[in-house]
């Protein structure tokens, strides 16, 4: 692998000899691709790159190009993005799913549909900035782990041996939930939803709904009429979020008159600012749902495999009896199995019917067989009750009375959605579950000590039948053979405890001291235990889908809209939504004299927001366009429509350049990717990589109260600056481009894609260029 | 509980097994050094008769009568004396009691599981997980200066054992050693419904019985003494939530024993689970609940649980008067208490300690600070010298209170320290929280410029207080965060009069149903005050005459008192 390296480093060097040496971007290495590229990301800690095809293959690969693994996720991925700490990807799919990868091997930990349509953009922010308010810098801390053994997992059903999926979603709710991040996503109807560590989901706005600030002078308000999102940011203080979407702004209250001229790509600046107060809260609130979610999942499938293992064994157990119901029959005997049983366990006779079974049917060899079945049956559900369900019960009922605990706080926890009485709701059903599963266990123990019994006595009358010695034989208790053939050989109470269809008969006298317990603080609803445990797990799901709700909307509710500014007209909207166009944002740090505008709590942050225009659109070509300072506008003074204004800029491209990507990169660049369409085969230089220094662009100051043009780059069109290649440093790339610039700030590289299917990574830093060459 | 007699013993070798059971019964009467002789010569007879399970039984009879006397001033001796097991002292380090209990009781528990001895495997767990419960666990290993000197209990072994305790119920059956067993008890008890069935008329062998005749009926095969461990295991873990602080579970846990095990549960265990129900619906739900679930307790109560239940009033009623401002009837209540410690039976160290604790409590709420000092301070003496450390925690506490009330407020401060330290060492989380309040509260005291830090520490205890606290305890939260943004200078209630109100008229709800006069009239003082800064005349007037309401009645309290001492 280390040679590998050395080997590529050597051939760029020799490259970059051989051309001239003002050549900005040391290409680092070049290698065929098997495939079309669609979407690439660096990761965001290591140098890592995640690329999906073009046939929604996932790979990963590493700096040196060696690839870790591939995926295949079986749908069309519709976006791409890393979590924060570089160990999760997300991936948007066309069906509206999102899915979490691990970066070590690539298996899917999680998939949630939270959209309905295909997920366009994911953005996943963690929260980089340290809370200054004085009395929220304690931590809140999650006693779970100090006082249970790590949970447990979804159990396995024996046979499978996949069982590396549940491994990992318990480390994805523990360890992912150490720093407070969102991951946002955009959809094409419009719909944007948050999730706090990517597994919970705790908002979701349409922008349909939104209404859309006025600052544009008159008293209208907007709202957005088939709108659909193409990129969506988080600040990283996480208090603002930017979307740049599509779609018909229509003024409310007018009659739509000049609709058509206000369709096109529009930036919206959201306000999530509880994101940044709530931030504790939230954090909290988010680790225990998300745990306690994982453990209902173990054990909703303890339930279900348990349920299988015991109906797979009875099915064989009444298959084997069945066959006495028919040799009764013919025997001509007017009884049922039962009977025949208990006349042979008293001594009466034994009926040829019976007989025949117990030696020819079954025999001694099909009784141990049998019984051994059960045996193990019991064991394995036992394992599974004592190892997988009842731990996650006692885990669940702890978080809960945490959660709980934290409703109580009315002035903390008011303001996130978590609600007193609904997290009363899922305590009480969380106890009521540990009841039943202690009544379950009772059950299955005295089942499974029937069956043994019952089994031991058929063997005993098979070897007398047989005229064997029996001394080796268990003594069974007849009494237990009684209450067996009268309960179990017809009915199965284990199986009616597993299944959510049934209920559950309760004799009187449970049922009088449950009722005195509610006089002690017991369960108010007296009649729980006529559920089954399956039925009360699906009521202990419900409880917390309701109770989880209230935080979800109450967050959904608290997003409103804090800017609107329309970025550019499209005259038809057919192509523009289904060919995503080039756009990038970027929070920079920035100067001093922008900071002191912005709120105090998101210092020296400025959003840089480029994107290429469509041609055609107000009669421009060939042109991109760049808003400084958008999210920082109309913040401080947003009483003040006339202040509302920000800095942004048109550069139109030299006419032979066509813009094939674009990218804002750290330090306040803006790389480029131009394909030379006038260059044909025999050229050496088909595209070109260029890199602006933003700072220094002539950005035009631009309000947004004019009124009689309402899209920003109709103010533009005056002071359009023609991009002279020499402002920035380029390099040309001897192929034909294509979609997507991959660049990484933390490593200072760019991947590009060539149409001829190769991939070249470039290293834009020149330090560390530098660095590189001296090793 | 104690083990039962060995079958498979008798069958080995009768000797020894007569004298487990001599052993057993001589610590069941209280004849501690006898049955440690007795059980010694067990232990050796076994031994010399390679009796496996005899030796497991009598080793986890030795650590039951160490269980049981360990703290108590007679162990002393037993330790002492030359019966030392193998686990000789020669290390120069006093072996403690508990030491020499930990090394048996795994001794104990390695052979039982070993042997498959399901139900006293499931013991000894029991017993490990009570002893881990307290248990400080040192670091074997710790050199220089990097090792971790943080010595804390270990609760998720606490978890694990009990965990493992409770598999004895569906073990059952998996061992065949259970099939041998059937002793009767089951066909008599099966005759018996058989009987009361019939005389209902419901039995009859035709085939659509089984509509009738409720399979959940039927009495359990399984042991009494079997389900008898697996509850107790709940009732352990009720108990292990006390200690660190889970209401929640506290109650689900009892709830569960009282459900699923009442059928089987001796009367001791029973009324305990009721006891601790009933001591959940008095912290939190107040004291009329609380005596309304008393008295079917006591109608339900069989005579050797009636201790307990009489101990639980008691305890109830000391509660109330303190509350009410009954202080002589607390008095009166505190030595009731005292003389049950020290009765026939010997001295119940745990008891004696509660009776000291609100004798001091009780000095305190007459402002007599000396005096209630002395009580503590001896009180922490005694429980230092017989290692009670959780104790300790709630002695510190009560001293630092009693110095923050006498307004020796700095004195108190050290104590709290104390007491949040060996809270971090045990997994205290709810006292710790109370600590971190306390300490609070001593700041507030110490004058409005540490008002800030006062308040980060009611932030920090709030959602331990909120979650797992009683009523008295969120009352007194709610009312130290009132007082926090009240003395803090750069507040200003005109511009947020919510976040100072909120937690007054919420704390002094809590308190009006614990009847809590003296301090609801505080805290409606408070409110009446707030709303003439606000100028809000009506809401001041309401408040005014609240704050009267529960002065007269707190002022009241004798007469109502002597009512009270005649009822009593």
């Amino acid at each position: 692998m280390e040679e590998e390296v050395e080997e590529v480093e050597m051939e760029s060097v020799g490259e970059q000899t051989e051309a001239s040496g003002s050549i900005p971007f040391q290409l680092q290495f070049d290698k065929p691709v098997p495939f079309q590229v669609k979407m690439a990301e660096w990761n965001p800690e290591k140098d890592l790159l995640a690329i999906v095809t073009d046939e929604s293959k996932v790979l990963l690969h590493r700096f040196n190009w060696q690839r870790l693994w591939t995926i295949i996720p079986g749908k069309s991925i519709t976006s791409l993005c890393w979590s924060p700490d570089g160990k999760l990807i997300a991936l948007g799919t066309e069906d509206g799913s999102i899915f979490l990868h691990d970066v070590e091997n690539g298996k899917m930990l999680r998939s949630m549909r939270t959209h309905d349509a295909a997920v366009i953009c994911l953005n996943w922010e963690e929260d980089a900035l340290k809370a200054v308010d004085r009395d929220r810098h304690f931590v809140y801390e999650d006693r779970t782990t100090r006082f249970f053994p790590p949970p447990p997992q979804v159990p396995r059903i024996p046979g499978l041996s996949d069982g590396d999926l549940e491994e990992t979603t318990q480390q994805l709710s523990s360890v992912s939930c150490q720093r407070f991040n969102i991951l946002c996503s955009g959809d094409r109807d419009g719909c944007i939803c948050f999730s706090i560590f990517g597994i919970f989901p705790i908002g979701k706005i349409n922008i349909h709904n939104i209404l859309l600030p006025n600052h544009l002078g008159t008293n209208y308000q907007y709202q957005l009429k088939n709108a659909s999102i193409s990129k969506v940011a988080l600040s990283r203080d996480l208090c603002r979020l930017e979307v740049l979407c599509f779609g018909e702004l229509i003024e409310l209250g007018t009659s739509p008159k000049n609709n058509d001229t206000l369709v096109g790509f529009h930036c919206l600046n959201l306000d999530t600012s509880i994101f940044l107060n709530r931030k504790n809260e939230l954090h909290q609130v988010a680790q225990q749902a998300s745990n306690i979610e994982d453990v209902v999942e173990v054990v909703r499938a303890s339930i279900s495999v348990m349920s299988k293992q015991w109906t797979d064994a009875m099915s064989l157990f009444k298959s084997k009896f069945q066959a006495i119901a028919s040799l009764i029959a013919e025997h001509g005997l007017d009884s049922n199995s039962q009977d025949e049983f208990l006349s042979l366990l008293l001594g009466v006779r034994t009926s040829p019917a019976l007989q025949q079974f117990l030696l020819n049917t079954l025999g001694e060899a099909g009784v141990k067989r049998l019984s051994k079945t059960v045996d193990n049956t019991g064991k394995e559900v036992r394992t599974v009750l004592n190892e997988h369900l009842q731990p996650a019960l006692e885990i669940i009922g702890f978080r809960v009375g945490e959660l709980r605990g934290l409703s109580r706080w009315r002035a903390r926890f008011k303001s996130v959605g978590l609600d007193e009485k609904l997290m009363d709701n899922v305590t009480e059903t969380s106890g009521m579950l540990l009841i039943q599963a202690e009544r379950f266990s009772r059950v299955l123990t005295i089942v499974l000590f029937l069956f043994q019994n019952f089994f031991n006595w058929v063997l005993k009358c098979t070897k007398i039948l047989l005229q064997e010695p029996t001394d080796q034989v268990q003594q069974a208790n007849s009494e237990l053979v009684v209450v067996f053939l009268k309960f179990l050989l017809q009915s199965d109470p284990v199986e009616q405890l597993l299944e959510a269809k049934y209920s559950v008969e309760v004799d009187m006298e449970t049922m009088k001291r449950i009722e005195q317990m509610v006089a002690f603080g017991g369960y108010r609803d007296v009649t729980f235990l006529e559920k089954t445990l399956a039925s009360e797990c699906n009521k202990l799901e419900q409880c917390l889908k309701e109770a989880f709700l209230m935080p979800f909307t109450t967050v959904s509710e608290t997003v409103a809209c804090k800017g609107l500014a329309p970025l550019f007209p499209v005259a038809s909207p057919t192509p523009s939504t289904s060919l995503p166009i080039p756009m990038s944002i970027h929070y920079y740090k920035d100067e001093v004299d922008r900071a002191s505008e912005i709120d105090k709590a998101s210092p020296n942050l400025t959003d840089y927001t480029c994107f290429k225009v469509l041609d055609g659109s107000l009669g421009l070509k060939n042109c991109i366009g760049i808003v400084r300072g958008f999210m920082g506008a109309g913040l401080g003074s947003s009483v003040n429509a006339e202040e509302s204004c920000l800095d942004a800029l048109l550069v139109h491209l030299p006419d032979q350049y066509d813009c094939v990507d674009l990218s804002l990169y750290k330090e306040n660049q803006i790389v480029l990717l131009l394909n030379d369409l006038e260059s044909n085969s025999e050229t050496a230089e088909r595209s070109l990589m260029v890199m602006m220094q933003a700072s220094d662009l002539p950005f035009v100051s631009v309000s947004l109260s004019m009124s009689d043009n309402i899209f920003l780059l109709h103010q533009l069109e005056d002071s359009m600056m023609n991009l002279d290649l020499d402002i920035g440093k380029f390099r040309a790339i001897p192929h034909h481009v294509t979609v997507p610039l991959a660049v990484s700030a933390s490593r200072g590289l760019a991947c590009v894609f060539s149409s001829q299917r190769h991939t070249l990574v470039y290293i834009l830093d020149e330090d560390e260029d530098e660095v590189s060459e001296m090793e | 509980m104690s083990p039962q007699v060995p079958q498979s013993g008798i069958i080995l070798g009768r000797y020894e097994a007569a004298l487990l059971c001599l052993g057993t019964l001589h610590s069941r009467f209280g004849h501690s050094k006898t049955a440690l002789d007795a059980l010694t010569e067990a232990v050796c007879f076994s031994q010399r008769n390679n009796d496996d399970a005899c030796l497991t039984y009598t080793l986890a009879a030795i650590c039951n009568l160490f269980f049981e006397t360990g703290t108590s001033r007679h162990s002393i001796g037993i330790i002492e004396s030359p019966h030392s097991l193998g686990t000789s002292t020669g290390m120069g380090t006093p072996s403690s009691t508990q030491q020499l209990l930990l090394v048996l009781l795994k001794r104990s528990l390695k052979r039982a599981d070993s042997l498959k001895l399901t139900s006293l495997s499931a013991h000894n767990r029991l017993t490990l997980a009570k002893f881990d419960l307290k248990h400080v666990k040192r670091p074997l290993v710790s050199f220089g200066p990097k090792a971790s000197t943080n010595l804390k209990t270990c609760p998720i072994d606490v978890c694990r054992e009990l965990r493992l305790s409770g598999r004895v119920l569906t073990d059952f059956g998996s061992d065949n050693i259970s099939l041998l067993n059937d002793s009767g008890t089951f066909s008599t008890s099966w005759l018996k419904n058989l009987a009361t069935v019939n005389n209902k008329n419901m039995w009859s062998i035709h085939r659509n019985d089984y509509d009738v005749f409720n399979w959940y009926l039927q009495p359990s095969p399984i042991p009494a003494s079997v389900l008898q461990l697996a509850g107790s295991s709940y009732l352990l873990r009720s108990t292990s939530w006390e200690h660190y602080g889970s209401a929640p579970l506290v109650r689900v846990n009892a709830l569960v024993y009282a459900t699923c095990f009442a059928d089987v549960a001796s009367s001791s265990e029973s009324s305990l689970a009721y006891v601790k129900l009933i001591q959940h619906l008095a912290v939190f739900k107040g004291h009329s609940e609380a005596f309304s679930a008393l008295k079917l307790a006591e109608e339900k109560s069989s005579s050797t649980s009636k201790f307990q239940i009489r101990l639980l009033r008691l305890q109830m009623l000391h509660d109330r008067a303190l509350h009410r401002g009954h202080l002589k009837l607390a008095q009166k209540l505190c030595d009731d208490l005292g003389d049950l410690a020290s009765s026939g039976n010997g001295v119940d160290m745990d008891l004696k300690t509660e009776a000291s604790l609100r004798q001091a409590r009780t000095l305190l709420s007459s402002n007599q600070f000396g005096q209630a000092e002395a009580v503590a301070s001896n009180l922490f003496c005694s429980c230092y010298k017989y290692n009670m450390q959780v104790e300790n925690a709630t002695v510190l506490l009560l001293l630092a209170e009693i110095h923050k009330k006498s307004g020796n407020v700095m004195l108190g401060l050290p104590y709290a320290l104390a007491s949040l330290s060996f809270c971090k060492a045990f997994n205290l989380d709810l006292l710790e929280a109370c600590a971190t309040l306390t300490i609070a509260e001593i700041w507030l005291a110490l004058g409005p410029g540490h008002a800030k830090r006062a308040s980060y520490l009611v932030h920090k205890s709030l959602p331990m207080i909120l979650g797992h606290g009683g009523l008295e305890l969120c009352a007194r939260a709610n009312f130290a965060l009132a007082k926090c943004y009240l003395s803090d200078p750069t507040f200003s209630i005109v511009t947020d009069p919510s976040c100072v109100l909120d937690p007054l008229s919420q704390a002094a709800e809590e308190l009006q149903i614990l009847e809590y006069h003296e301090m609801v009239a505080e805290a409606f003082y408070l409110i009446a005050m707030v709303y003439n800064h606000l100028g809000m005349v009506d809401e001041r007037e309401e408040a005014a005459a609240s704050f009267k309401n529960h002065l007269l009645s707190l002022e009241n309290a004798n007469q109502a008192e002597d009512e009270e001492l005649l009822f009593y």
